[in-house]
């Protein structure tokens, strides 16, 4: 029974994967990223980690994927250019790339984790996580918040310019 | 207990600049935009911040906040430098961003927090806070570079680090993910330390894995070969008193969380990484000067020549690899990394006045001919600069580099400074070359005015300093011994102090 | 994993009476149709020239970006919620000091004019 949940899953996860990288309409391959995220999030159910599930949710498939959006249609999506991938040995290259990097990683993970290594069921909820967060890891949290301060200000400073010379005044607040 | 209210003691600076920021942006946004104004408040607060990191330096002997950060003399010495770093910046910054719908109080925010982030990096003993450190100092870079709005290159540069930059932390917290995982959930240096030494001659590959991919993602960082392909493009695109502050800061706190991470984390696998690094470190050093050789562009010049640093930076860490060696190491970096940003920030700052004298954009070598017979001081201080960059006494970089190589030497790095030594060499080519040129060229088109007071003090400040370190780098060479020790032995680690 | 098999139920089930709603009406609801009864509604309006795949202005980017912000300061929030009462009065500082610094941004998003629309 788990066995073929993850099984199914983990096939939609990575199809869907593959979908956003095939594509050639970009709305499809983010609403094929979302499905991606889904599947993530099953996952990680699956492994006893409900408030990654969660999260993986609500900020990867909802917030992310929100963003991932508006990039899509702040392009002229009406006349697309067409995508130039520098000819076909630098295709070669990335594909090359690419699964040298994905046997790497099989080589390395193979039997590096027991697969029958019990659940650990305190790992993933939010108590414990939170537990961990405000104790031992208080300062990161902190820190946490200035990263996102910093992102707060550098995106506005980018996008929200003064229109020309109106400012020149100064203090026009 | 997980909280002492000492520990604040360890992040005083950063509460400071923290506080600053916030003072900045209010300032800005409530009170007055007057350029002035937003730069005093900010090099006042830096001041002070600078004064407050040297009053409550006290040593942790576990590190503070559960062994998240280290505070010890190497940390120190690294946020002083960070300070200046940004204290130059901050001064060489209002003349440079005359456009009147430019907000300084935001620019100085985001060069505060920025700091922020590089000092959590410099101070980083887990994994967690070593990639809040990277995350929260890029975040920052990647708006800088963009600030240019008038500048397609500006933006080139923002992009192009953004992305580049956002793999490279995709590679770093993969790596960290594995090594976690191959560790049983181990994210302080130390106890990575010992997880590993318990697995004796069978290391697990995935582990090794782990190592590489965060090597890629700090490398990254370092702009070293071959993950240096951004660094021309964002140095040259950025304005230039934010290239001049990505040359020297986000280097110095990469390099210094390398050579923590490798030398307390890591070392029961320094025969892996270190012939790795070795290839790296010849590698980038050799590349950055071939390549400096051929460019017109003084930032793009100044760009290779950074990467070249990086190399000789990276022989630090690889001495660093040797525990007996390590606080020689250390301490030869701490001093290089000081002598380093005062020659960059300085020949940057010179940069920003030749090229506002000439008025038409570009940063072209040419700019320098005959500089001499028309800014004698201005020459002077560009002479001085080259002369310590390249590596020549008496002057701060010689120092740096004599004891980056002599603990590389002690180490058995014996090849590898030989081909360093053949690289400063090469390095003396390009360098020496804008020398030449303003001295024994004539004069090809007419300066406009150099007229720039602040500017002109911070150029002042780095060559005298940078002459008053070659001629005497005892005081500070003490100051970066007592931090170089400090790293040299890794501190017990929470949980052993707790079990006695 | 038992206890998931509710949701499982749930989607299952909610999925279900949708596909069933939708495969009923199209086969027993009559169908009348116009041209004007095909177009895209928009709110009584005449469809956009050109279909949807319009430009956006960035100003929508910018507030995508502060909500995606915010809303992983909320990811922060839960796991403090649940444990609010055994970190006691310390927690509430640590949450507090981390909102204050959020809060400084928000001001400053305000102040600047962000969320205004033109």
């Amino acid at each position: 029974m788990e066995l073929t949940l993850f099984a199914l899953v983990a096939l939609a996860a990575v199809a869907s994967a593959l979908m956003v990288v095939i594509g050639k309409n970009p709305v499809y391959s983010v609403l094929f990223l979302v499905t991606t995220f889904f599947c993530l999030a099953i996952l990680y159910v699956m492994l006893g980690a409900p408030f990654v599930a969660a999260l993986q949710v609500i900020v990867y498939a909802g917030a992310i994927m929100v963003l991932f959006l508006f990039v899509v249609m702040l392009l002229n999506l009406r006349h697309p250019q067409k995508w130039d991938a520098g000819g076909s040995t630098r295709r070669w290259i990335g594909f090359a790339t690419a699964a040298g990097v994905l046997l790497v990683s099989l080589a390395a993970v193979k039997g590096a984790f027991d697969p029958n290594a019990p659940l650990q069921p305190e790992m993933g909820n939010a108590e414990s996580i939170g537990m961990a967060l405000f104790t031992r890891f208080l300062l990161p949290f902190e820190i946490g918040s200035i990263l996102l301060l910093a992102a707060i200000i550098g995106v506005v400073t980018l996008l929200k310019r003064d229109n020309s010379k109106v400012a020149t005044k100064g203090g026009e607040a | 207990m997980f909280f002492n209210l000492s520990d604040l003691f360890a992040i005083a600076p950063e509460i400071c600049l923290l506080v600053l920021a916030a003072v900045v942006l209010k300032t800005e946004l409530f009170f007055t935009r007057k350029p002035t104004a937003l730069q005093g408040i900010t090099m006042a607060g830096l001041l002070v911040t600078m004064g407050v990191t040297v009053m409550t330096a006290s040593e942790f002997p576990t590190g503070a906040f559960n062994g998240m950060i280290a505070a010890d003399g190497f940390t120190l010495f690294l946020k002083v430098v960070l300070l200046g770093v940004a204290l130059l910046t901050t001064l060489m910054s209002r003349e440079y961003f005359d456009d009147a719908a430019f907000r300084h109080g935001e620019y100085y925010a985001l060069l505060l927090l920025t700091t922020i982030g590089m000092m959590t990096l410099a101070a980083a003993t887990d994994l967690v806070t070593l990639f809040l450190g990277v995350e929260t100092m890029s975040v920052g870079l990647y708006v800088l570079a963009g600030l240019r709005h008038d500048r397609p290159r500006s933006s080139e540069a923002s992009l192009k680090y953004l992305l580049l930059g956002a793999f490279a932390s995709g590679f770093l917290l993969y790596g960290m993910a594995l090594l976690y995982g191959s560790t049983g959930g181990k994210t302080n240096f130390a106890e990575i330390a010992a997880a590993i030494s318990r697995f004796g001659d069978e290391t697990p590959k995935v582990l090794l894995a782990g190592v590489g991919l965060i090597l890629i993602g700090l490398l990254f960082k370092v702009a070293a070969f071959p993950f240096h392909f951004w660094s021309p493009d964002v140095y040259q695109g950025s304005p230039t008193p934010v290239t001049a502050f990505m040359s020297a800061g986000p280097k110095a706190a990469a390099i210094a969380a390398t050579i923590r991470l490798m030398g307390w984390a890591l070392p029961d696998l320094a025969a892996v990484w270190g012939p790795l690094l070795w290839v790296v470190a010849a590698l980038t050093m050799t590349v950055g000067n071939i390549i400096a050789i051929s460019q017109k562009d003084i930032k793009r010049m100044l760009a290779y020549s950074s990467i070249s640093h990086a190399g000789y930076l990276l022989l630090a860490v690889l001495a660093a690899g040797d525990q007996s060696i390590r606080d020689l190491a250390a301490s030869g970096m701490l001093f290089y990394l000081a002598a380093y940003y005062l020659m960059n920030l300085g020949a940057f700052a010179v940069a920003i006045l030749v090229n506002r004298a000439r008025d038409n954009g570009d940063y072209h070598l040419d700019d320098y001919q005959g500089m001499a017979a028309q800014k004698p001081m201005y020459a002077l201080a560009m002479t001085v600069f080259m002369i310590s960059l390249a590596g020549i006494p008496p002057t701060a970089g010689f120092f740096g580099k004599l004891f980056v190589f002599s603990a590389a030497i002690k180490a058995g790095y014996v090849w590898l400074v030989a081909i360093a030594v053949l690289n400063s060499v090469v390095s003396a080519f390009y360098y020496l070359r804008i020398v030449v040129l303003m001295y024994m060229k004539p004069q090809t088109s007419p300066a406009g005015s150099m007229r720039s007071p602040a500017t002109a003090v911070l150029i002042g400040f780095c060559a005298v300093a940078i002459v008053v370190l070659g001629l005497i780098p005892g005081g500070i060479r003490n100051l970066a011994n007592s931090g170089g020790s400090s790293v040299a032995i890794p501190p017990p680690t929470v949980a052993e102090v707790s079990t006695k | 994993m038992q206890e998931y098999l509710g949701i499982l139920l749930l989607i299952v089930m909610a999925g279900g009476l949708g596909a069933l709603i939708l495969t009923l009406t199209s086969i027993i609801g009559p169908k009348r149709t116009n041209p004007a009864k095909e177009l895209p509604f928009e709110t009584g309006n005449l469809p956009t020239p050109g279909g949807t795949l319009q430009r956006f202005p960035v100003h929508f980017y910018l507030v995508a970006i502060l909500f995606v912000v915010f809303d992983v300061e909320i990811a922060f929030l839960y796991p403090w919620a649940v444990i609010f009462k055994k970190l006691g009065v310390f927690g509430l500082i640590e949450m507090l000091v981390f909102v204050a610094i959020l809060a400084l941004g928000l001001v400053f998003v305000i102040k600047r004019g962000v969320l205004e629309w033109k």
